[in-house]
């Protein structure tokens, strides 16, 4: 079953530094010896999101994300996981778990 | 879905905890669809009150029952798959010939011999209800109606929720259940410890539930309590020599068996140093006693043992004046290893309060921050209340009943209150009045 990894946390310098990488290069191949990983991706900060929305056939854009939350989505993954056990497992393990958060959400559609 | 009347006759015969154990089977070979099972096992109990009358009653009525509800299941997901939507009628499933065959038997089987109980279809049952990615009060309530089998109107007026608010909780968290794919599992050796807490904790706020609340309809929160005790003693069966499992479930049982004398017969509640100790329940508490002893001897303590303990050293003695406060507040202490929470801080100073003087209790009061952390809670209030009074600082604990007064809500615990604060200003506080707002509990 499919779930998608909503990865959260506070944008900071720190995310992006050598330590940091490390840990996620180790998390990459923790994914791949799971074989679990179908997609994934780190985003650029939120200082580069846009918001769209039409409303009555007119189309507003703002500058931002659409959450005006403190946390920020950050980057997410799609994993193939046997069931939720196995994606708390790939969340817990995260880089990101111990400073941020992870939301876990199943995907519409089985097999 | 609702079963008739009559069908829940024949449910009772087969007894809840043989139909506890169909359910979890069921929804095993449901694929976890708790919702399917559920109303299969409701056909099939249906099925037989059609049958048994005329048919007598099976040799082994689980297995047949199970047996019926299996074939209405694969005859279910047929239809599905066909994508006919016509709705069977009775009549069709009464036509179809009802026997027990070896692959039902074999589903439906004692757990193998070889095989750790760990396997048993109740137990996968309790830890995927009890799952921590569903809501704490999904969990009690998917616990009560799937593994204790109560009716979800009962559990509705437990916790004075309407019965179609209740009916939703529990058509959200099945949904989840299936469409997150909790697993219908026991969880692994690393994560079943932890996972194991987390049971114990529903099936304790049960407890607690039916035992805190004094007003409402007492008659159901007493069932609550015995539906409590009566989980913790299957998962006690379930995984055995548990010392945690035995712990809380002798704390239960040690609590539960003053639930006679903890209310008087006007209603009124009466405190444990004054409580008529022959209203308890000693069969009980000799049961709950040498529990705690067996599961103290295997060395592995935890938060329910130390609550035991404590538990015990308040009912062991034959007056309230004989409790050693003393070996009480050690065991407080030594609880809030485990708990840091600011309740068990609260017992410890009221513990240290009665062993030593109220004035070592309130400085550890004071010293805790307690007043900020349970500025909100009417227990504190009371507690602090009392060893203020004990201390002959009556203006100050008539301040500290009048806040608790402010914050309670219980209309037994309002009327105590007010005794006490009206037995406050000039008289002298009664000697040897034990309050256990805080402490041991009432």
């Amino acid at each position: 079953m499919k779930y998608v990894f909503l990865l959260y946390n506070i944008e900071s310098e720190e995310l992006a530094s050598p330590e940091a990488m490390a840990e996620w290069g180790t998390y990459e191949e923790y994914l791949a010896h799971q074989q679990a990983k179908i997609t994934g991706a780190a985003l650029q900060p939120t200082a580069t999101a846009t918001t769209v929305s039409v409303r009555d056939g007119e189309t507003l854009i703002t500058d931002g994300p659409f959450a005006d939350t403190k946390e920020h989505l950050g980057g997410f993954y799609v994993l193939e996981c046997a069931d939720l056990d196995q994606a708390i497992e790939f969340a817990r393990r995260n880089p990101w778990a111990p400073t941020g958060h992870i939301e876990i959400r199943p995907v519409f559609g089985y097999s | 879905m609702s079963a008739p009347e009559g069908a829940l006759t024949i449910a009772d015969q087969i007894s809840r905890l043989d139909s506890t154990r169909i359910l979890a089977t069921l929804i095993r070979v449901c694929d976890g669809d708790f919702q399917l099972a559920e109303d299969v096992l409701q056909e099939a109990l249906l099925a037989a009150v059609q049958h048994w009358p005329r048919t007598g009653e099976p040799r082994d009525p689980a297995a047949w029952i199970f047996a019926t509800a299996r074939r209405k299941m694969i005859d279910q997901r047929r239809r599905e798959r066909t994508a006919a939507q016509t709705r069977t009628s009775l009549g069709h499933y009464l036509a179809f010939e009802q026997t027990v065959t070896a692959a039902d038997e074999e589903l439906f089987d004692e757990t193998p011999a070889e095989e750790p109980a760990l396997l048993d279809d109740r137990l996968r049952l309790i830890f995927t209800c009890c799952h921590p990615a569903l809501s704490l009060e999904a969990r009690v309530a998917l616990t009560l109606r799937v593994v204790a089998r109560l009716e979800t109107s009962d559990i509705a007026r437990a916790f004075l929720v309407s019965e179609s608010t209740m009916a939703q909780r529990l058509v959200r968290a099945k949904r989840k259940i299936r469409d997150a794919r909790i697993p219908y599992e026991v969880p692994g050796a690393h994560h079943l410890q932890e996972r194991l807490s987390g049971v114990l904790a529903v099936l304790y706020l049960i407890f607690n539930e039916g035992y805190e609340t004094t007003s409402g309809d007492t008659l159901f929160q007493g069932e609550l309590c015995s539906e409590a005790i009566r989980l913790a003693r299957l998962i006690g069966q379930l995984i055995p020599d548990e010392p945690e499992i035995l712990g809380m479930l002798a704390l239960m049982l040690l609590h539960d068996a003053r639930r006679g004398a903890r209310v008087n017969a006007g209603q009124e509640l009466v405190l444990l140093a004054d409580q008529d100790r022959a209203l308890w329940d000693h069969q009980q508490i000799a049961e709950g006693l040498a529990m705690v002893e067996v599961a103290l001897r295997q060395h592995r303590p935890g938060p329910y043992q130390i609550q035991a303990a404590i538990a015990a050293l308040h009912v062991e003695p034959a007056t309230a004046a004989e409790t050693d406060w003393r070996q009480i507040a050690i065991l407080y202490h030594e609880l809030s290893r485990y708990l840091s929470n600011p309740i068990v801080t609260l017992n410890h100073a009221v513990a240290v309060a009665m062993a030593v003087s109220p004035d070592a209790g309130l400085r550890l009061i004071e010293e805790s921050m307690l007043r900020q952390s349970l500025a909100g809670n009417h227990v504190f209030h009371a507690a602090l209340a009392d060893l203020l009074c004990r201390a002959g600082r009556q203006a100050e604990a008539a301040a500290a009943y009048q806040e608790a007064l402010g914050l309670c809500r219980n209309a037994v615990e309002i009327r105590y209150l007010q005794r006490q604060l009206a037995s406050l200003p000039g008289s002298a506080h009664e000697p040897g009045g034990v309050n256990s707002f805080g402490n041991a509990r009432f």
